[in-house]
């Protein structure tokens, strides 16, 4: 009934010859690539609408595997962070043992590592994680990898002992002061101390007394004022009193001051380590 | 003489009537094409997603009944930009073969649909 339509009959053969003569002459190719070149930033926003759309939908029947997801994720970030944390101790750790070695700290001392636990500023000292229980006795001098004096143990316990710093008002000890054009090598001296040390023995070096006054300063006593002394002159301790051994670095000297009622100078020093960046430290079981 | 004008203002409207439904019909199609390029692909069940301008073409086949032929432009132009953008239809790849089925599919469904009336 349908075909009996001419419309029909008329309408499917015009169809069919459009067909033929697109196939024939090749327009095919043409059409789809205007209609792909217009469609183009249409079908990009369909196909970013189809990502977010599809997200969304993940999201909300997803949502408990989410969670459980981000649950697991959260303490895979906690895990991580704690590894972290002991790879960057142990990387620290390395850092300052190689800088040790690199200065033959090992072959001067017996000298046992150990970890900084806490910092008391009142009263200048520091608790470390080593003790009794690793051979540290009452005494024994504390000194930071770049054989500088930091203290000397006040009390020992059974894992851990108390350091008294050299600030400290309890603390004494007799020093040398080596005069001559250091302040270049203010920043790394303890590569030139042992030879100045050695070679000199010297009528540059003053031998003196270094008391502790609290809050990380120190005082240079009893320098008479005939011996010429200048800022940045390096301290360093000394055989005399036995009690430290010898060629510790101690500090600079940041400020000379004369007074002119009084017979010796009265200089101020500046210590060679800072307390904020102390973490390990050695203790010097005996010198080798 | 009147009834000569208002035959051929009636006629006029009408050719302008079908311009625009023929129009609003390809628009229409290119959107679904497009769609059903960009968008479904996201949404599949059991491996395959709906072919809008199969579901166009039969719900306009059944709208219009038997005796209008509306369906058959829907075919032309719906399966026309089917063959330009999915090019071929069950493993045949010839430019048209989406004209030919669907203009298939609505004189099946014209036929069906006259012969129920019939009935």
């Amino acid at each position: 009934m349908l075909f009996k339509s001419n419309f029909t009959i008329k309408f499917i053969l015009l169809v069919v010859i459009f067909i033929f003569l697109i196939n024939f002459f090749s327009f095919s190719n043409k059409i789809q690539n205007f209609f792909y070149n217009i469609s183009f930033p249409v079908q990009k926003n369909f196909w970013s609408a189809g990502i977010n759309f599809l997200d969304f939908y993940n999201n909300i029947f997803n949502i408990e595997k989410i969670k459980q997801e981000n649950r697991d994720l959260k303490q895979r970030v906690n895990e991580l962070e704690v590894i972290n944390i002991n790879s960057f101790q142990i990387e620290q750790e390395n850092k300052f043992l190689r800088q040790a070695l690199n200065i033959n700290l090992s072959k001067d001392f017996d000298l046992i590592l150990s970890d900084v636990v806490s910092k008391n500023y009142s009263q200048d000292s520091i608790l470390i994680n080593k003790g009794k229980k690793h051979g540290i006795e009452v005494g024994f001098p504390v000194i930071a990898q770049e054989k500088v004096l930091v203290g000397k143990v006040e009390e020992v316990y059974e894992n851990f002992s108390k350091v008294m710093l050299v600030s400290n008002k309890r603390n004494n000890f007799n020093v040398e002061i080596i005069s001559g054009n250091w302040k270049d090598f203010i920043s790394f001296p303890i590569f030139m101390i042992k030879e100045k040390f050695n070679s000199s023995n010297s009528s540059n070096s003053i031998l003196c007394k270094a008391t502790g006054k609290g809050n990380f300063k120190i005082e240079l006593d009893l320098i008479p004022k005939e011996k010429e002394i200048s800022k940045g002159d390096l301290i360093i301790t000394t055989l005399l009193g036995d009690v430290l051994p010898k060629g510790l670095l101690v500090g600079h000297i940041i400020e000379v001051e004369n007074v002119p009622t009084d017979p010796f100078w009265k200089v101020d020093l500046k210590l060679s380590f800072n307390l904020d960046d102390l973490r390990h430290v050695f203790v010097i079981k005996n010198e080798l | 003489m009147n009834y000569n004008i208002l035959k051929s203002k009636e006629v006029k409207i009408n050719y302008r009537f079908s311009i625009i439904n023929l129009i609003i019909l390809f628009l229409l199609c290119y959107i679904l094409v497009l769609l059903q390029g960009s968008f479904l692909p996201f949404f599949i069940f059991f491996n395959s997603y709906f072919n809008l301008i199969f579901i166009l073409v039969i719900v306009i086949n059944i709208i219009e009944g038997s005796k209008k032929y509306f369906a058959f432009f829907a075919s032309i132009i719906g399966g026309f930009l089917l063959d330009i953008f999915y090019q071929g239809f069950l493993g045949i790849d010839f430019f048209g073969i989406n004209i030919f089925f669907l203009l298939f599919l609505s004189i099946l469904i014209k036929t069906t649909l006259s012969y129920v009336s019939i009935k």
